[in-house]
């Protein structure tokens, strides 16, 4: 569905994107996480076409390209991007913004209602913008792009702002979206929420994908468990080679492999660090974040 | 989709406190103008034929003075004569004579006679008495239509077409493009405070250009029509004027025209709404190039002054006459043409002038638009602006 080949976005003295190049298909939700100042909004706006990279291609539906305006229409009918929060009309209500997305992709704006009543938005979404708190222009912005409805979405921390209850139900809503055949992108600071959906998260860095995980089809798993620097010195020479020290804090020994006997062995031992909770499992968003990013 | 688009800028033009003050202003300009202007009174016919007479009557003691030795003086004077006969006949008509029809031949007969004199031209008579050729042709035109249409030759109808001629002279030129210029001042800027809303629409950007261009001038054509109705209609009121059969002048072919004031006021408004489409694209244009509000109005403004800028310079500069005529009262009236020593510029010729222009900036709109799609991004990615 999405193909970016290649794709190079360069400053004067600044690297952003370099030969990045990556395949998206529909009925997939893809994290993308990178501290900020990474690229992750420059990769969106280099899909969306607001910005042309220095190099590369990027490829929709097999032959589709930002190669003239009527091609980028064709495309542009099949994708929305979020909204920032700072950007909507103050004058405006929340209605009307819903309303212009629905009939500006749809065509009509009969599903704006049923929309703001599953995001809960009945209380206010018939006042001016200038009303809204933060967290409430947020979940705006993402009945915006549920009421375009488009097959494919980039939404650049979508999360942004919002309690917990309204993460919750946005993300409940994603996952009804990736049923529906969507492909989905996320850049997001919400890390272990993208495990909640995501299909993959890819990680960005010197402006290439750092890793690329596979969140429902990964089968490695390690004993996990947080110890501090001085005891990690005094444990590593025991641990296998391919364990992991994420972070200076997590410790990570992959139980693929290892015997039965061999994981009882490891867990008693690392029982001994009281207080330290000890976990079985794959390695998530946070753990990885931590890894590539916090290394240094 | 493009009527889905224009009903929402249609809505955000609704919600932009601008776009009411002008058009409140609108509203108010041709009201306040009549308020204030119809207390003063134009000159009677009468003042005007005692003015003629005086002129008349002083040329001919200049004329007297040289006639003798001079032989075309001499051929001047004769004319002048009677010249000053029929003014003096004139007055008589219009006052204890009552006699309007004879009035007017009388009037005729003196351009008539006027036009010989200036052909000779106008030899023994002071320069500050000399009637200029343009003003002979414009009584000319004006007898001719009241002849024509049998209208009575004073009637307070006059002074309301001096009225509304008057107005449209102030408001027309540079009050005009000031007022469309910042109307149109944040067509397209005002998309980069909201990009991340507009950038993906799924319409194309002549689409876009075209539904702001619409949606602008309908506010602005409407606001000024409704505006120039209250005017019109006060002023007719107060001076119990409601005839719009009475003539106005218009310059046509090197020629002057009389033309009824309905027939006047078609050509001004058809003319208007070309003039406002004209800058609405120009201001799409400079939103283009310099991405800036302000950068719109100083810069419109700076190139309706450049002919003037050339002409106090000493340059001739013919290619810039046409950014004048969008002062459509002087172009009418035949002022412009006047002015910029260009007979050729009446209404027919400056409105395709215009309409060539506006095609030109809409194509140049287009073109930069679509040069977007086949740049080579080089040193730096390219930032699609709009």
């Amino acid at each position: 569905m999405l193909k970016l080949e290649n794709i190079s976005v360069k400053y004067k003295d600044k690297v952003v994107l370099e030969n990045l190049s990556f395949s998206a298909n529909s009925g997939e939700i893809i994290g993308l996480v990178a501290p900020n100042g990474t690229g992750k909004t420059t990769l969106f706006n280099v899909i969306a076409n607001y910005l042309k990279p220095n190099k590369g291609n990027v490829t929709f539906n097999g032959n589709l390209q930002y190669k003239t305006e009527r091609k980028e229409l064709s495309i542009h009918k099949q994708l929305v991007t979020l909204p920032d929060q700072g950007d909507l009309f103050e004058e405006l209500s929340g209605v009307d913004h819903m309303k212009l997305y629905a009939n500006m992709w749809k065509g009509s704006s009969k599903q704006v209602k049923e929309i703001y009543e599953e995001l809960h938005m009945e209380g206010y979404v018939k006042k001016k913008v200038k009303t809204y708190s933060l967290g409430m222009r947020q979940r705006l912005c993402f009945a915006m792009i549920a009421a375009a409805d488009t097959p494919i979405m980039l939404m650049d921390e979508v999360m942004n702002g919002l309690d917990v209850a309204n993460v919750s139900l946005i993300s409940n809503r994603l996952m009804k979206m990736k049923q529906e055949g969507k492909l989905i992108f996320i850049a997001s600071h919400l890390l272990a929420n993208l495990d909640l959906y995501a299909d993959r998260v890819i990680y960005l860095r010197d402006g290439g994908i750092v890793h690329e995980q596979r969140l429902n089809e990964t089968d490695e798993e390690f004993i996990k468990i947080q110890v501090t620097e001085e005891q990690y010195e005094k444990l590593q020479y025991a641990l296998p080679e391919n364990h992991l020290y994420i972070g200076k804090r997590l410790c990570c020994i992959p139980v693929t492999g290892l015997s039965m006997e061999e994981k009882k062995e490891w867990i008693e031992k690392l029982s001994e660090y009281k207080d330290k909770e000890l976990t079985i499992g794959p390695l998530g968003t946070p753990e990885f974040y931590e890894r590539y990013y916090h290394e240094d | 989709m493009f009527w889905k688009y224009t009903s929402f800028e249609s809505k955000l033009l609704l919600k932009n406190r601008k776009n009411w003050f002008i058009g409140v202003f609108l509203l108010l300009f041709f009201v306040l103008y009549f308020m204030y202007y119809q207390q003063i009174t134009p000159p009677t016919l009468h003042d005007q034929k005692s003015g003629e007479w005086g002129m008349a009557y002083a040329a001919f003691e200049y004329l007297d003075l040289t006639r003798h030795d001079i032989p075309e003086v001499a051929e001047v004077y004769d004319y002048y004569t009677e010249i000053a006969s029929l003014v003096g006949m004139q007055r008589w008509y219009i006052g204890n004579g009552n006699d309007s029809e004879q009035y007017v031949d009388n009037g005729l007969e003196i351009n008539r006679l006027r036009l010989i004199v200036d052909d000779l031209g106008n030899r023994g008579i002071p320069d500050h008495l000399i009637i200029p050729r343009e003003e002979i042709l414009k009584e000319d035109a004006m007898l001719r239509y009241i002849k024509e249409n049998d209208l009575p030759i004073e009637s307070d109808s006059f002074a309301t077409n001096q009225h509304l001629t008057n107005v449209l002279g102030m408001f027309t030129g540079l009050l005009l493009l000031v007022i469309v210029l910042i109307s149109g001042n944040e067509l397209l800027v005002y998309e980069r405070k909201h990009h991340s809303v507009l950038k993906g629409f799924p319409i194309s950007f002549m689409k876009k250009v075209t539904s702001k261009i619409a949606v602008h001038f309908i506010q602005l054509y409407i606001f000024l029509v409704f505006g120039f109705l209250f005017g019109v209609i006060y002023v007719a009121n107060k001076l119990d004027a409601n005839e719009f059969s009475f003539p106005i002048l218009v310059y046509k072919n090197e020629n002057f025209i009389a033309v009824s004031t309905s027939e006047y006021l078609l050509y001004m408004f058809l003319g208007l709404a070309l003039i406002i489409v004209l800058i609405l694209s120009l201001s799409v244009l400079f939103n283009m190039l310099f991405r800036n509000a302000f950068a719109n109005i100083l810069i419109g403004l700076g190139i309706f002054l450049l002919p003037d800028i050339a002409s106090a310079a000493g340059l001739k500069a013919t290619f810039l006459h046409p950014i004048k005529y969008i002062d459509l009262t002087k172009v009418l009236s035949g002022d412009l043409a006047t002015e910029l020593g260009n007979s050729s510029i009446d209404y027919w010729n400056a409105m395709a002038t215009l309409g060539i222009i506006t095609i030109v900036i809409l194509g140049t709109i287009f073109t930069i638009n679509k040069l977007v799609y086949h740049r080579v991004p080089k040193d730096m990615p390219l930032e699609k602006a709009f």
